[in-house]
């Protein structure tokens, strides 16, 4: 048997899931190894495949694929704990990322500091002014050179550079991602003096329009790149000593994997790629199932995450904020809210009002009832105290819970000032947590110009289960699934991943287009992927490019996404793209709000190139009755909308597809908690998730 | 009563509800000024129009929102009534918005037939209308040369957009098909609000939902009350300047407030402000109050959040008619939101700051002037596609420096006391426009001096590209006369706003020779001209527009700023070395480090200078505010009758201080006020020779 690996490396846990060829998917989760993650994953591999009679270096030795998501870069990305970089840009410019178009004042702060004039900064430069350096070149939007660049000049400011002690040099030049020759030139300069020294340009790293995002990307390149190569080179050395003889797989943002020798190139790409995992987990479940419209909903200890899949596609931003810098960096889009198992609940003195999160007790001391240390009640409390999870089977029993001292912290800090009993009180910490992640997922999607209730919902992380009853029935969900590896399902995600590059290039071109520029474009970018590929050895067969360009009107800034077909372009064919442009406009925003006379405008090139290492799907067995009678396994006191009723337990393990559920009831999967409030029923599907349809749907 | 629980559920959706009326608005927009600086807001105001909770985006929009629907409710109840399904828009300045070129609807939101709440948006629109292209009228003598306004009209009834009103309201414009979809915007943020409100209160209930927006409000206004009580009642005064050239002849506008606090209210008084301008830069009453509130969300936003009703409830404003902040038909406005209502924020924030200063507790709240009177330069003609153009250069206004406070220093090219506003990038405006600019930087020496120093202002340069002209440049610049971003505590004001134009340059042959002119002096010009702050003109082939916007201002005397501060600013390039040693005090060595026997020679030697220059004001010239007061310096007291403050004019050391060069003979002088026993300084006010009555 070969197996597929997913690995997914978080702040606490290391997730590892195995998925054979057949479809059957094996999991577990170690606690990750500061310093060393690869380690953590060993652990984690061990703890899957300990009692299957499966030694990890056969497991690592005959893989498919092994894929990898971490988090450490984006640490290292806030902690500005990277190389020391030199910009070079071109000369008037100097200043751009210290302006920061101003609205780095507020990027990245939390919703309170957006309201506080004092909370306002422009964050640490990753580059001190000290280390910009202006150099005579110019090229226009055309891509003209303007003024010729001076290459004595170059010479002289990265031996200046470098004396002053910048480990790394950025290269990012107005209009570079038109005409790329004086940024490449700069390079060759560069390594002819120094060939050793990791340089990353703006036209490689983001050749798009908007020279303050694209060179804080560049940038963060330059100060990421070096120390990214060395991570995924340590943990590919330690894998391999555990059998590993594929090239490693690391997740990207975007959606996709790509190879760890790769990762100096692109090291952004690794920032936030778990939560991207979970969307792609989604989208690819979804998709076996027939779902083509969903939301992908991850709660855990501290954060509630939220992604949207329309028509099979996650929704994707092409500007990100990390360690409150903004950056051109396409990624698949997760919007994220301070909810989680961990959100501390208080009331407020001053208003005598209860308010749940955004502060956290995180992993320590954690909640109450972790017994840590913990003092003020959090949301995992009230769910103890509410009989929803279990305190004898929280992190598979692996974690005995404290309800006698979560109930104390609640009667005394929430119900006595209040003047409740101690389950009201609880439920109302439930109720404003449920209905604040309920809020995220509606005004994500509205701002997406999609309607929720349109969509199925996934609940997954170690929190999402408990919850989902609530939340998913806020916003109008119809049907919300709980796979039974909810507890790892990023890991899943990133297992599933395909092999993504991304290749992008602003053109600007304005109404009416030249069809052979528009085919010459697209040809060079489609050249530049196949050459990449040849050098990987893949199979072109086992590839698909597919064309996609960013459209907007004239005098608009908001752009659409339209997809183009193989092949070249002709006058029809750019008519036909127009068309597609106007009509997706108009889809989102109604009609007759598409300004046609204005003009269109093609903004960026994209051509995306997927190989899937395998194929890939999860096993689906035939339904069976309806009966789950085999599955129960006890009783216990619950407290539902009303009050306590005596719940039957489940054991998700043991339901068999086909199996039906009417609340209330609790489910007991590996990690996670599905509390069915009265009302709601749940049928197991073919693939082994619980599948919640809710009847009285209020928007 | 509404349970805890409830409420707090509520209170959250009712935000996230304002948030997806903004989504919608936003998104169905597109325009360049919604879309990248966030030019418009929405509002969910209760059943009489207060304010319940606003957008995070310019507060004005919304503010209008309210004082239209309150003139709905006022004028309109019986003829031509208020129905479910109706919406009423304007863009009448002397009802609600602060000048023509802001629209906004209002939709009232029934239960029935009970009037539970209403929904509101507001944007700015490209062109209304009237004699000038854009929004600004150059030379206009009164409204009836600008824009024709439209009161609230029923634009959408029961439901339907009304063809026949759309026309006239379009017909009026040049930018007509912008506007059509900037109206559809409108409406769709309000079909939103509108719907939503409809579902929570299928919910939860017609009575809840109204008691949690009176509750909202009722929460706010606790919090605020409980800030006002816990600083000293007392009187402050500030006034600040308009230049303006009124036929021709640059004229100085006062705007004055005395702010009195008495226990939990606020009177703003700007009885004493200089008489109306026939057109153009007046504020309304309206104007007026939707800036103060602006002001206000700046200061208070810790507390109140975006809830304009709780303070509404604490505010009285007090302005004689016929003066330039609130003027009477039919004076113009068609510049109103960029000319006396900014002095009205600008004066609205120094006195709150100084009561904030009074009070133990809130003194680090206190901030200078963010940004002081605009620059905006509006461009139209032929672009380099062939096909005509219209942009409006408001980088250096809306880049301008965030002033210092209490706390620290300004924010660099932070702009105003609201957290949305953007620039675009230089290659958006490259790609959109004829231009090509020389360089946008951060201006150095243009943040206002202080022991906390204002952020710095941005300057650019552009030049006509691919195009043999742009035939039409509109200035209209206030700020070019006298400074603006008023210091505080001590603290100087930031640099004036500067305007060049260069004709004929060499700027062709020196890109030809592989060089860009570090400095605009480095390049030869046919002519220089320094045009008037309010004219016409073109820009044709190697011809270069200068522009430098101001800072925000200073806090403290720039003495006291510690030495390594200054240090990182002279590194950083946010001030020269000069500035550092006659400004601050502070001497670098030759390795680049601070001198520090030098530096406090030179400090000593400034304050003695000071101590030199002065003369002593007699009492009676001093308003009775200043006759008490103390240094923060060194902690000495005085109070009316004991020692009498001495006083320093400046004038002539304007560009030293970093205030800049004005575009005529200066008209100001910047006075110092000093402790008489430190000789810090305690205090520095604008002050011009020739203001209109």
């Amino acid at each position: 048997m070969t197996y597929v690996v997913g690995i997914d490396v978080g702040g606490t846990f290391t997730d590892c899931v195995l998925i054979d060829e057949a479809g059957n998917v094996l999991f577990d989760k170690s606690f990750t190894v500061p310093g060393s993650p690869g380690h953590g994953m060993v652990n984690a591999l061990e703890n899957v495949t300990t009692g299957r009679g499966l030694p990890v270096n056969d497991v690592l030795g005959k893989a498919r694929a092994v894929a990898l998501g971490t988090t450490s870069l984006t640490n290292k990305l806030i902690t500005r704990g990277g190389a020391k970089v030199g910009l070079i840009t071109t000369k008037g410019h100097e200043d751009a990322i210290l302006i920061g178009r101003i609205i780095s004042k507020s990027d990245g702060l939390s919703e309170a500091e957006r309201s506080d004039v004092l909370c306002w900064s422009k964050p640490d430069p990753i580059v001190s002014r000290g280390l910009i350096r202006g150099i005579n070149e110019r090229i226009d939007y055309k891509g003209a050179v303007i003024v010729a660049l001076d290459e004595g000049e170059v010479e002289t400011i990265v031996r200046e550079l470098v004396e002053s002690g910048s480990e790394a040099i950025a290269v990012s030049l107005l209009w570079s991602f038109v005409n790329r020759s004086h940024e490449r030139r700069i390079q060759e300069i560069i390594q002819r003096i120094f060939p050793s020294l990791y340089i990353a340009l703006s036209s490689n790293v983001a050749p798009v329009l908007g020279e303050y995002e694209r060179t804080n990307a560049t940038i963060l390149s330059a100060h990421l790149g070096a120390l990214a190569r060395r991570e995924i080179d340590m943990t590919s050395r330690l894998l391999a000593t555990r059998g590993l003889s594929r090239p490693l797989l690391v997740m990207q943002s975007n959606g996709g994997c790509m190879w760890g020798e790769d990762v100096e190139t692109a090291p952004l790409n690794l920032v936030a790629s778990g939560p991207a995992g979970g969307i792609i987990g989604a989208a690819k479940l979804g998709e076996q199932m027939g779902y083509r419209n969903v939301i992908g909903t991850d709660m855990g200890g501290t954060s509630f995450d939220v992604g949207v899949i329309v028509e099979g596609a996650p929704i994707f931003s092409e500007i990100a904020i990390h360690g409150r810098v903004r950056m051109a960096l396409p990624h698949v889009e997760v919007v994220s809210i301070g909810a989680g198992g961990g959100s501390i609940a208080r009331v407020d003195p001053a208003t005598g009002l209860l308010e749940v999160g955004p502060q956290t007790a995180g992993a320590v001391p954690g909640p109450v009832a972790y017994d840590e240390g913990g003092l003020e009640p959090t949301v995992t409390d009230a769910d103890v105290v509410l009989g929803r999870i279990d305190p004898a089977r929280f992190f598979n029993g692996r974690k005995l819970l404290d309800r006698a001292k979560a109930e104390t912290a609640i009667k005394t800090r929430i119900a006595d000032p209040l003047g409740w009993d101690v389950f009201r009180a609880a439920k109302g910490i439930i109720d404003i947590v449920d209905s604040r992640m309920g809020d995220l997922i509606r005004k994500l999607t509205i701002e997406s110009g999609v309607d929720p209730r349109d969509f199925v919902l996934f609940a997954y992380g170690g929190a999402g289960p408990t919850h989902v009853g609530a939340f998913a029935k806020e916003v109008g969900i119809k049907k919300a699934v709980v796979p039974p590896f909810a507890s790892v399902f990023s890991a899943v995600g990133i297992a599933s991943s395909d092999i993504v590059r991304i290749y992008s290039n602003s053109s600007p071109l304005r109404s009416p287009f030249d069809p052979g520029r528009i085919t010459a474009l697209f040809m060079s970018l489609q050249d530049q992927a196949e050459d990449d590929l040849m050098r990987k050895g893949v199979m072109l067969g086992a590839t698909r490019l597919s064309r996609s360009l960013e459209m907007r009107f004239r005098h608009q800034a908001y752009h659409l996404k339209v997809p183009v077909p193989d092949g070249a372009i002709d006058r029809h064919q750019v008519d036909c793209i127009v068309d597609r442009f106007i009509e997706a406009y108009e889809q989102n925003f109604g009609r007759g709000t598409a300004v046609t006379e204005a003009g269109v405008e093609i903004i960026t090139f994209h051509v995306v190139a997927t190989t899937r290492p395998g194929t890939l799907s999860l096993r689906e067995a035939s339904l069976g009755g309806a009966d789950s009678g085999a599955a129960q396994s006890g009783m216990r006191r619950v407290y539902f909308e009303g009050g306590f009723v005596n719940a039957p337990i489940y054991e998700h393990a043991k339901l068999a597809p086909g199996n039906r559920v009417a609340g209330p009831a609790i489910v007991e999967g590996a990690n996670t908690t599905l509390p069915l409030h009265p009302g709601q029923e749940l049928m197991v599907d073919g693939f082994q998730n619980l599948v919640i349809h809710f009847s009285d749907v209020t928007p | 009563m509404i349970d805890p629980i409830t409420f707090e559920v509520l209170r959250h959706r009712l935000s996230t509800i304002v948030d997806e009326g903004a989504a919608v608005m936003r998104n169905v927009s597109g325009s360049p000024s919604v879309a990248q600086s966030n030019d418009c807001n929405v509002a969910l105001l209760t059943a009489s129009g207060e304010g319940v909770i606003i957008g995070r985006t310019i507060a004005s929009h919304a503010i209008s929102c309210i004082q239209t629907a309150k003139y709905v409710l006022k004028e309109y109840r019986d003829n031509p009534g208020i129905e479910p399904g109706d919406m009423f828009f304007t863009n009448h300045p002397y009802i609600g918005t602060p000048h023509q070129t802001c629209g906004v609807m209002v939709a009232p939101i029934f239960v029935g037939n009970r009037l539970v709440a209403w929904s509101g948006a507001g944007i700015h629109f490209g062109d209304v209308g009237g004699t000038v292209p854009g929004q600004v009228s150059i030379g206009a003598h009164s409204i009836w040369d600008e824009a024709m306004p439209m009161p609230p009209l029923k634009l959408v009834e029961g439901g339907i957009l009304r063809k026949d009103l759309e026309e006239d309201f379009l017909t009026r414009s040049r930018t007509r098909t912008q506007n059509s979809v900037d109206l559809k915007a409108i409406i769709g943020a309000n079909n939103t609000i509108v719907r939503r409100i409809e579902a929570q209160v299928s919910r939860y209930g017609v009575d809840t939902l109204v008691e949690a927006l009176d509750r909202v409000i009722a929460m706010s206004e606790a919090k605020l009350r409980t800030v006002l009580r816990e600083i000293p009642d007392g009187t402050w005064r500030c006034e600040n300047f308009l230049d303006y050239y009124e036929e021709s002849k640059l004229k100085l506008f006062a705007c004055r407030l005395t702010l009195t606090k008495s226990a939990e209210a606020l009177l703003f008084d700007f009885t004493e402000s200089s008489r109306q301008a026939g057109a153009v830069v007046n504020a309304t009453f309206a104007a007026t109050e939707g800036y103060l509130l602006r002001a206000m969300l700046g200061i208070f936003g810790f507390t109140v959040a975006h809830c304009p009703a709780a303070i509404h409830r604490v505010v009285r404003i007090e302005a004689k008619e016929g003066t330039i902040v609130n003027c009477t038909w039919p004076a113009g406005v068609c510049k109103g939101t960029t000319s006396a209502t900014q002095v009205v924020w600008q004066v609205v924030t120094h006195c709150l700051s100084q009561m904030l200063m009074s009070s133990e507790k809130y003194r680090d709240r206190a901030i200078a002037v963010s940004r002081g009177n605009l620059m905006i330069l509006d461009m139209m003609g032929t672009d380099q596609y062939g096909n005509p153009f219209a942009a409006v250069l408001q980088e250096p206004c809306l880049a301008a420096g965030s002033a210092a406070g209490a706390r620290g220093d300004g924010v660099d090219t932070g702009g105003i006391t609201e957290p949305e506003v953007s620039i675009p990038n230089v290659e958006s405006n490259e790609f959109r426009y004829p231009v090509l600019y020389l360089y946008r930087r951060q201006r150095a020496n243009s943040g206002g001096p202080g022991k906390f120093r204002g952020g710095l202002g941005l300057s650019m340069a552009v030049t006509p590209h691919d195009v043999a002209e742009i035939a039409n440049l509109m200035i209209h610049c206030h700020g070019v006369s006298a400074p603006s971003a008023l210091g505080l505590s001590g603290g100087y004001p930031a640099a004036i706003n500067h305007l060049t134009i260069r004709r004929k340059t060499n700027i062709g042959t020196l890109f030809g020779n592989g060089i860009i002119p570090s400095e605009i002096v480095d390049v030869d010009a046919a002519q220089v001209e320094r045009p008037p702050p309010f004219a016409y003109t073109r820009l044709g082939e190697g011809d270069i527009l200068e522009c430098a916007g101001g800072g925000g201002g200073g806090y403290g005397d720039p003495l006291d700023r510690a030495a390594d501060h200054v240090l990182r600013d002279i590194d950083s390039w946010a001030i020269t070395r000069e500035t550092a040693r006659n400004v601050y005090g502070v001497v670098i060595d030759t390795n680049g480090r601070v001198d520090h026997g030098a530096t406090a020679a030179t400090r000593g030697a400034l304050r003695r200078g000071r101590r030199v220059a002065a003369r002593s004001v007699p009492e009676s010239n001093l308003p009775a505010q200043k006759a008490t007061g103390g240094c923060s310096s060194c902690g000495n007291l005085w109070i009316a009758g004991v020692p009498a403050l001495p006083i320093q004019d400046v004038e002539c050391e304007a560009e030293a201080y970093g205030v800049g060069e004005a575009v005529c003979r200066s008209p100001y002088v910047v006075r110092e006020r000093f402790c008489p026993v430190c000789w810090s300084v305690v205090e520095t006010q604008v002050i011009v020779r020739q203001v209109e009555p």
